[in-house]
């Protein structure tokens, strides 16, 4: 489930392991890429930036892939890896626009981007999904990827399933109270 | 229970979870309640699909070329690491200098010769060894200490024939009934020793040895008085 799942891939990689492990995961990445992406499109909700993440995300997979015991869990492995990433990249967003405020006293200018996302009700249902804590906030997302169902977000995260249904009641609730 | 008692958990029944046996009895009874419970399962419902819509997210088509292009690059450097090991290093190359501080007026050492190496002595038993080392040889005359007997750190000693004179020179030089101008303190270690650098002095009847100059170690619990 952590991205150090296993422990060095230090060691010299021969020719046979290394075709096996392209070929391994290119169906990985026919399977797991637009998995990878919304993740990320999740948490920042920016196109561009989501790519730049997820690429990122199946970049270091793959180059740890070596150390993963369980191959069952890579689509988990991935998902952590991408909300990582994509939270770090938020992050930095977020304080670089902060400094850009300071320093010109103005927001940017709205993109293209953000006008497709100007629709009122989606806007307000972002703005109060970024205000759960994060662990419901991930469940929240993930169970929206793909209609995910309980079992999936479980299995997703290593959690029980019990935990995951918890979460996902307050999630929705809270969601509820606010944009009621 | 009146419909306003039941409202608040209507959202509850909603989100799935089960409905207490009164509850269900005021629902099977209770359109208006039933209604509610049908917008909040709509509004929940919408909300979902909102979630679930706006993640309907596909990658470009130049998504998977993009990662295997990332798989023929180098790693990226993690440049924080160097940005916050380098001070580090540097602070744990400082932090020696700074507790072991050297004499900053210290003379330069002359030459150790078998003339002016120190008599081995044996220090008395209160005496406490040193509890760190000193590489650099100290360029001093003389070591007076300067602090209580029961203070960790090196004692130099002084023969006994010289104590007594000693004592009461200083003694003297306190109450100045000497002239301090003979004697110039060039400094004070960190230690609470005193480094005293004196000329030939011969005050009748007190007699303190003419002193020379030589290196001292603090690692040794031998500190020798040049006689």
């Amino acid at each position: 489930m952590h991205e150090a799942a296993g422990a060095s891939i230090d060691r010299p990689v021969t020719r046979g392991e290394a075709t096996d492990l392209e070929v391994e995961f290119e169906a990985r990445l026919a399977d797991s890429a637009a998995l990878a992406f919304r993740v990320a499109y999740g948490v920042l909700r920016h196109r561009e930036d989501a790519e730049d993440v997820a690429q990122e995300a199946l970049a270091r997979a793959y180059r740890k892939l070596g150390t993963l015991r369980e191959r069952s869990r890579f689509r988990a492995w991935l998902v952590r890896i991408c909300w990582r990433l994509a939270r770090d990249r938020r992050r930095a967003a977020k304080r670089r626009e902060r400094r850009e405020q300071a320093v010109f006293g103005a927001t940017r200018e709205p993109t293209a981007e953000d006008m497709a996302v100007a629709n009122e009700f989606r806007r307000r249902l972002w703005q109060a999904i970024d205000q759960l804590p994060e662990k419901l906030r991930m469940v929240l997302v993930l169970a929206g990827i793909e209609g995910y169902d309980v079992r999936e977000v479980a299995a997703l995260l290593g959690l029980p399933a019990g935990t995951v249904k918890s979460r996902l009641f307050l999630a929705r609730r809270r969601l509820a109270e606010r944009l009621r | 229970m009146s419909c306003e008692g039941h409202r608040p958990v209507l959202m509850d029944v909603a989100l799935g979870a089960p409905a207490s046996p009164r509850l269900a009895t005021h629902l099977a009874e209770c359109g208006s309640c039933r209604a509610v419970l049908d917008e909040e399962r709509q509004f929940l419902g919408r909300l979902d699909a909102a979630v679930e819509h706006s993640l309907q997210v596909h990658p470009s088509v130049s998504f998977l070329p993009g990662v295997r292009q990332r798989l023929t690059e180098p790693p990226a450097r993690r440049w924080w690491l160097v940005v916050w090991l380098a001070p580090a290093a540097i602070g744990l190359l400082l932090v020696p200098r700074i507790l072991i501080r050297k004499p900053t007026d210290a003379a330069p050492a002359p030459p150790r010769t078998a003339a002016t190496e120190p008599r081995p002595v044996r220090p008395p038993d209160r005496v406490p060894a040193p509890t760190f080392t000193r590489t650099r040889p100290l360029a001093a005359v003389r070591i007076v200490r300067a602090e209580r007997a029961s203070a960790p750190g090196p004692e130099v000693l002084i023969p006994a024939a010289e104590r007594e004179a000693l004592r009461r020179y200083m003694r003297d030089l306190q109450a100045r009934r000497i002239d301090s101008t003979l004697l110039r303190m060039v400094g004070v270690e960190p230690s609470g020793l005193k480094r005293i650098e004196m000329p030939p002095i011969d005050l009748a009847p007190i007699r303190i040895a003419i002193i020379g100059v030589q290196p001292l170690t603090m690692d040794s619990p031998n500190l020798g008085v040049n006689e």
